[in-house]
């Protein structure tokens, strides 16, 4: 029984990682990073290779689609002349984070060890972006209402002043949620992943691993488009101009 | 390593020196696809969005075209109708005027052969009437003496004064 236990012990969110300047880097997840940034300015360098005003192919369709949805997004909710810098910003996190959470797909997971897993399951690159969304949204606030100090109480008076205390909280946790969001459903994937590995025989678990892994890449998309329009959302908030009553 | 130290390293949401380069390798990709890709694939669906309404400008430019050409196809129709009715009309006044001044000019023909054909009459009459009143008193002489098997001699006073009788009562 207890070498049972011992079989399916699992180790979630454990990384191969090497020391460098004093600081730890997880190397799975720097390489699996590499592998999506290769993949993604790969197929956008093709795109730009064989870009067409006439009938586009299927990859120029699909950076097409995505963009003209951002697009309509950031012109309803913002103005493409307020932060013309958002749609390739909205663009650039969609497809490295479907990327990145496609990778989940690939069959790297060998001997109870995933040499390629999504970096999005690693708390290392949500949060450098969710970070990224978050400074530059108010930097960006900042330039439209007329330097930090307006853009600090515009965040503090937020739509009611005398909840000031909440609108900060709002802001620490739309960051953290940002981030979490992704990272929690990638992470439980690759968790699933291992658990299905680990419980039941190889002869019965492919089955149930590649309907999983089906179901990651659809939680894949869903993610990476949840992250491109919420960083849409955040920016139409820091850049909205209110008229004080 | 303290049990502190040991959760702090095994803890999944604290981030590592990976950050760093996570976000580096984010930012050049934000940098490639900011100024590589996304310029011309944004230039080809402008491209294509100003090609379609261009098109649908075109398209509506036609419809009204063809809209006006019918319209003044129509309006020429109606036109070339009301036109051909009046010439119609005309010609209809056209043809009773000449039919009637043939009508008239057949009638005064009529007239003037009935005229003539009377005159004609009138003369063959009167021609008649002289050549009879030089032979009615010999044939009646004759006719007279054959009765009454007795030569008889013709009056032509006698004769002449019958027609003359004749000629009053009007029955010659």
């Amino acid at each position: 029984m207890t070498g049972h236990v011992m079989a399916v012990s699992i180790n979630p969110g454990e990384h191969t990682q090497f020391e460098f300047i004093g600081m730890t880097f997880n190397s799975d997840t720097i390489i699996s990073t590499l592998v999506a940034a290769v993949i993604v300015l790969a197929l956008a360098f093709l795109l730009r290779a064989k870009v067409t005003q006439a009938v586009p192919n299927g990859l120029q369709l699909g950076f097409e689609t995505v963009t003209k949805f951002l697009a309509t997004q950031v012109e309803g909710m913002i103005g493409r002349k307020v932060a013309p810098y958002l749609i390739p910003l909205a663009l650039s996190l969609f497809t490295f984070i479907l990327a990145c959470d496609w990778l989940s797909v690939l069959p790297a997971h060998i001997g109870g060890h995933d040499y390629l897993p999504p970096p999005t399951a690693d708390v290392n690159l949500v949060y450098p972006l969710a970070l990224l969304v978050f400074v530059w949204r108010h930097v960006a606030g900042a330039r439209r209402h007329g330097g930090p100090g307006k853009q600090l109480v515009f965040v503090l008076k937020g739509h009611m002043p005398a909840f000031a205390p909440m609108w900060v909280i709002e802001e620490i946790s739309g960051v953290v949620s940002h981030a979490l969001r992704l990272f929690g459903n990638l992470f439980a994937g690759g968790l699933m992943i291992e658990v299905i590995g680990a419980l039941l025989p190889p002869y019965v678990g492919w089955a149930l691993n590649g309907g999983w892994k089906l179901f990651d890449m659809f939680i894949g998309l869903i993610q990476a488009f949840i992250f491109a329009l919420l960083t849409i959302i955040y920016f139409s908030q820091a850049l909205e101009i209110r008229e004080d009553h | 390593m303290t049990t502190t130290d040991l959760a702090a390293s095994n803890n999944i949401l604290l981030p590592n020196g990976t950050f760093f380069v996570e976000l580096i390798i984010f930012l050049v990709m934000l940098f490639v696809i900011s100024r590589f890709v996304y310029p011309p694939l944004r230039d080809a669906l402008q491209k294509r969005e100003d090609t379609i309404r261009q098109t649908a400008e075109d398209s509506q430019n036609a419809t009204k075209k063809l809209a006006a050409a019918q319209e003044r196809y129509q309006k020429s129709l109606a036109e070339a109708r009301t036109e051909s009715s009046k010439v119609r009309e005309e010609a209809r006044a056209e043809g009773t005027k000449v039919l009637n001044e043939f009508r008239e000019q057949a009638h005064q023909e009529i007239n003037l052969i009935q005229q003539r054909g009377a005159a004609d009459l009138a003369v063959q009459r009167a021609q008649a009437v002289r050549e009879l009143r030089g032979h009615v008193g010999e044939f009646a002489t004759t006719l007279a003496s054959r009765v009454v098997r007795t030569q008889l001699v013709s009056n032509a006073a006698t004769t002449a004064a019958f027609f003359d009788e004749l000629d009053a009562e009007g029955e010659v």
